[in-house]
């Protein structure tokens, strides 16, 4: 085996060479974040003041509370929706393409979906704020709630709502004892991608966002504007960190769930 | 008297494809039914309809003099023991059982006298705190048993209880079922396509195919005197032989076997129905043939003798009487133990 392995060593050098492709830009974010200096490309020393300033902004405080209010509301809003929908798909129909309908926005284009909104939002005279910001993360989140709780529906026993029946449950009663409990590790995935999800996504607040309530992607790109600051570098890797942090939970729950 | 469950002129289609056809059956308390038969004869469909996981197109089910089809599932009082069991996976076997007693509103301490009860009946006491995926295929077997019968149903739906169950375990829980039911006292109505399972369990089968009730009889009646081809076919195994009856003898590729009297008008097409068991080798008989292969299982032997017919005739040996192969032999029965079916 060892012979082996190591005679076809070479080939794992795409698997590298692909890592390092992936993972190049971000290394250097991360690293220069911790650069002293504020010339954006020269690396002059350790510090950790950038994160320092981070928190003495208030701009970007503000955004973060935005952020924050945004994706737990939308989060919330996807998960009970999505749930729904993906219930209603797998067990009260049969039509591949109301399937494939109810799950197109997750993959649909953020500037369509994100024009779509402003119109929408604009013909109904719905003023723009952080709330019309909730109403489109929901709504593109709840697609990807759906896929994943879909998944797992399609895995449990779709029996077990009918033995509750008849063991004398109501059909509300079989959802919430029986149903939402089988689903719960997808219902966790769900809601922690939804969360990431809306976190960073930044076209579709954009353009549904009114001017008083930048979430936290729009003030760094706001930033940016001016040049990319150090600061910057350190707040993308604090907003990577979670994003990454809540993907491997999300991963590690669904995987733990389904072994028992 | 009207029995204690009527089934009148139940019919379910899916679409084109009929899965109940016109069919009635009447079913008495503390009987332990089977509906047999093959894959897609409907008898599945219409257990689900008993349990009132299934709708159907037309027709009555009357549980002692009852509608029951008005009734939603969460109603009945029949409960059914899924094929695949169904046992909820986050819940204990202990939760598992006490389900449907809660649902019902008992008090307390009465739940859980009644739930300990029947897990005790079925030996799994002392498993009460473990989740089904700890189990083996039998003990979630008795778990799915002890779930349905402690809301103590009219009725217990079984949808191919032991297929999932190894030959050994299977046997044992037959015996166990039996058992159950006995002290129970409930009417069971168990799904199967197996005939030895149907056969040896059961008081009463209905076998089923096409979406109808072909023949209903005890297991002894079935075997002796099926209703027609099928029905022989189906049950235990047997010799078929197509012909032609003559005044006095059946007509079987040009060879002459001996008949009993008959009602089938001479010169129809008839089957000659002889169990391997039936027959006996002797140094003269009806037909002869030679012995092509013998298979052994245990206590008696299967040969397979070709008498030039269309198919190799089987014959039930004692051990230390199996011929050689490739001997002749003579085959004779009491022409009066034979059944002749007509072939329509």
């Amino acid at each position: 085996m060892k012979k082996v392995g190591s005679k076809l060593g070479w080939l794992k050098l795409p698997l590298y060479g692909a890592l390092l492709f992936l993972y190049l830009p971000i290394a250097v974010l991360i690293f220069m974040s911790f650069n002293e200096s504020d010339a954006p490309f020269t690396w002059t020393g350790f510090s950790t003041r950038w994160y320092g300033e981070l928190i003495s902004s208030p701009e970007i405080l503000t955004g973060f509370r935005n952020t924050l209010i945004v994706a737990i509301a939308a989060t919330i809003i996807a998960v009970v929706l999505g749930t729904l929908l993906a219930v209603g798909l797998a067990r009260y129909q049969r039509s591949a393409a109301l399937e494939a309908i109810a799950l197109t926005p997750a993959i649909f284009p953020d500037l369509a979906l994100a024009i779509g909104l402003l119109t929408l939002f604009t013909n109904l005279n719905y003023a723009l704020g952080l709330d019309s910001v909730i109403i489109s993360h929901a709504l593109f989140c709840a697609a990807f709630v759906t896929a994943i709780v879909r998944g797992r529906l399609h895995q449990i026993d779709s029996s077990l709502e009918q033995a509750a029946a008849d063991l004398g449950d109501t059909a509300v009663g079989a959802f919430f004892r029986i149903t939402l409990p089988s689903i719960k590790p997808a219902l966790i995935a769900g809601a922690l991608l939804s969360f990431t999800l809306s976190l960073d996504e930044f076209v579709i607040a954009f353009f549904t966002n009114g001017p008083s309530t930048p979430t936290l992607p729009i003030v760094i790109y706001s930033m940016v504007r001016f040049g990319v600051s150090p600061e910057i570098n350190a707040l993308a890797t604090l907003v990577l960190l979670t994003s990454a942090l809540i993907i491997i939970i999300a991963q590690r729950n669904l995987k733990v769930k389904d072994q028992i | 008297m009207s029995a204690f469950l009527s089934i009148e002129n139940l019919s379910k289609n899916y679409g084109q494809q009929i899965a109940i056809k016109n069919l009635s059956l009447e079913i008495a308390e503390n009987e332990f039914f089977a509906l047999l038969g093959p894959s897609g004869c409907g008898k599945t469909t219409l257990l689900r309809a008993l349990a009132g996981l299934e709708s159907v197109d037309a027709g009555e089910i009357r549980l002692q003099n009852q509608d029951l089809l008005s009734l939603p599932a969460n109603k009945r009082p029949v409960n059914l023991m899924f094929q695949s069991y169904a046992l909820f996976p986050h819940l204990t076997v202990y939760e598992n059982v006490a389900y449907g007693l809660r649902r019902e509103g008992l008090p307390k301490d009465e739940i859980a006298e009644r739930t300990s009860k029947v897990l005790r009946t079925v030996s799994l006491l002392d498993q009460k705190n473990r989740s089904p995926s700890q189990l083996s295929g039998g003990q979630k077997q008795r778990v799915a048993l002890a779930r349905a019968i402690v809301k103590r149903p009219k009725i217990l739906l079984l949808d191919e209880p032991l297929s999932a169950l190894d030959k050994k375990v299977r046997s044992e829980m037959q015996l166990e079922l039996k058992r159950l039911q006995h002290e129970a006292g409930i009417t069971f109505i168990l799904v199967t396509h197996d005939q030895e399972e149907a056969m040896s369990i059961a008081d009463r089968i209905a076998l089923m195919d096409q979406g109808e009730v072909i023949q209903v009889a005890t297991p002894v009646e079935m075997y002796r005197a099926p209703k027609t081809k099928f029905v022989a076919d189906f049950i235990g195994e047997n010799n078929l032989l197509t012909g032609q009856i003559t005044t006095s003898s059946f007509m079987v590729a040009g060879k002459s076997l001996p008949i009993a009297n008959t009602q089938l008008p001479s010169g129809s097409n008839a089957v000659l129905v002889l169990r391997p068991e039936q027959i006996t080798l002797g140094v003269s008989g009806f037909v002869a043939g030679k012995l092509i292969s013998s298979n052994f299982y245990g206590g008696s032997t299967l040969l397979f003798i070709d008498c030039g017919f269309d198919q190799l005739i089987k014959v039930t040996c004692v051990l230390d009487q199996v011929p050689v192969v490739g001997t002749t032999c003579h085959l004779s029965w009491n022409p009066a133990d034979a059944t002749l079916l007509s072939d329509g």
